[in-house]
């Protein structure tokens, strides 16, 4: 059911599929299956959007794309981190790190104003 | 580095873009499929499985518009798809485009070169520096006198000691002189004959050298000449020390003390500019040399003001001078004085008609795509449906 899953910002899904890519490299519906796993089911909507972020990643060089064979002998274009894309990473996480300790710092703020 | 690599991306997608919607096309596949093979394991009909899939997926030709647009190469894509299609469509019905096309050239002719006359003519007919504050000084005579008065070098005189009006009064006439040039040809130029303040009043500085200073006019003893541009290149193989030597003119040894700047004239096509070198006459008026006149306005001083002073002085100086009919003045835009009279009222009139000109040339042609835009209506609903943005269906 669609009530059940969240929303998922543009910018977090690149976050999010950067973070995948590190496990290893993989094509768009294994990346929208590692993200449902990982996320423990909450991220699982609209899987066809991983494709217009997968297309603005390869435009910024955080990812590159190549056609392999899967295991059912079946044609499927795997996308793989480049170096650029683990730096993108790194800043991007501690960005969200840094963001999202702000929000939680302001939704349970228990002390008083100076 | 990130610019080169989007840069080269875009241009990939650009060359390759049949083949990447190919690719993206088989790449959609392939994640439906294993999202339905997914769902038969869980036990649901092919039927279902594959719709679950579809559902989970979002749209598919949403997704693949998207994907399109994350390439960023819309804008020459969407060109390259409409400028055909335009011209085919231009093509088809030839006529009206045709039409179309003369209405709209012939508007735009008729009105451009008419404003071309209206600017140069009327709005900024001299190439000076504020040459909108540059009037002329006409004199004036009641009913009954002896023709035109003019001005003369004692009328100048003292009409520069009463005037608070403007900032220079200075005057200036036309004439001939035979002029030798470097290699001994006496050829005849247009000269300028000025007042000394007459050049600088104008505005424009000097290319070399400089022009008269104050006290180089009205005596007879200033053997100086100012050069103009294509004289000094043409007469005097553009000598670099051309200031400071002698040149003849009407037979006398001038020096030159300047030159002035390429297409420089004032008031037309002079070759060469000298003083005003006859003497101040002392009591005599009526039998000197006469010339025009004209004044820069200060700022603030608007024209009427200036006309009312200049008739009051020019009436008081007429009087003492024994003058037998009332003087005045008259002060007008420098700019229309080598105008024929009513020029302004005709070409503005000309400018208005051809504005409408135009005007209706551009209802003809609007009238004509709309009767070709009608037939079209199916089309655009259709786009639109399709979520064609506006400005791709035009």
């Amino acid at each position: 059911m669609t009530s059940d899953r969240s929303e998922l910002l543009q910018g977090t899904l690149e976050l999010l599929v950067l973070r995948v890519l590190t496990l290893e490299p993989m094509h768009g519906w294994g990346i929208a299956q590692r993200l449902e796993q990982m996320s423990r089911d909450v991220f699982s909507v609209n899987q066809g959007s991983l494709y217009p972020a997968l297309q603005r990643m390869k435009r910024k060089g955080w990812v590159r794309s190549g056609w392999r064979v899967t295991d059912n002998n079946r044609r499927a274009r795997y996308y793989e981190l480049t170096r650029a894309g683990e730096r993108q990473l790194a800043t991007e996480r501690a960005e969200w790190e840094r963001t999202s300790a702000a929000v939680n710092g302001i939704l349970d703020w228990q002390g008083s104003f100076a | 580095m990130r610019r080169l690599s989007d840069l080269i991306a875009r241009l990939r997608s650009l060359v390759f873009a049949a083949r990447e919607d190919r690719e993206l096309a088989e790449e959609i596949r392939f994640h439906i499929d294993k999202e339905t093979e997914k769902n038969l394991a869980t036990g649901l009909s092919p039927r279902e499985a594959r719709r679950q899939a579809h559902i989970k997926f979002g749209g598919v030709e949403r997704m693949r518009e998207r994907t399109r647009e994350a390439r960023g190469v819309q804008v020459v894509e969407a060109l390259l798809w409409d400028i055909p299609r335009a011209v085919r469509s231009l093509r088809s019905s030839w006529v009206v485009s045709v039409t179309a096309l003369v209405t709209i050239a012939l508007g735009v002719a008729l009105t451009t070169t008419t404003f071309s006359l209206v600017y140069g003519l009327l709005i900024d007919p001299l190439p000076y520096p504020s040459a909108d504050r540059l009037m002329g000084i006409n004199l004036t005579a009641a009913v009954g006198g002896p023709g035109q008065p003019e001005f003369e070098a004692l009328d100048l005189r003292d009409f520069r000691s009463s005037q608070t009006s403007f900032e220079g009064v200075e005057g200036y006439f036309r004439s001939a002189a035979a002029l030798t040039d470097a290699d001994g040809f006496v050829q005849s130029v247009i000269a300028g004959v000025v007042t000394a303040g007459a050049l600088d009043a104008v505005g424009v500085a000097p290319h070399l050298g400089r022009t008269f200073r104050a006290g180089e006019d009205f005596r007879s003893d200033i053997g100086q000449v100012v050069l103009g541009y294509e004289t000094w290149i043409q007469r005097y193989g553009g000598d670099p020390r051309i200031v400071g030597r002698t040149v003849r003119v009407d037979e006398r040894s001038l020096e030159v003390i300047g030159v002035m700047p390429p297409e420089f004239s004032f008031p037309v096509a002079e070759g060469i500019w000298l003083p005003m070198d006859f003497d101040m006459p002392t009591t005599d008026r009526g039998s000197g040399r006469s010339f025009d006149v004209f004044g820069r306005l200060r700022p603030g001083v608007g024209v009427a003001a200036a006309t009312a002073e200049a008739s009051a002085i020019v009436a008081r100086i007429g009087a003492e001078t024994g003058s037998p009919v009332t003087l005045g003045a008259r002060v007008h835009p420098l700019a229309e004085r080598h105008l024929p009279g009513g020029l302004d009222s005709m070409l503005q009139a000309m400018l208005a008609a051809v504005a409408g000109v135009l005007l209706i040339a551009c209802a003809n042609v609007t009238n004509l795509l709309l009767a070709r835009a009608l037939p079209r209506g199916r089309e655009v609903a259709i786009r639109t449906a399709l979520g064609a943005p506006r400005h791709r269906i035009a």
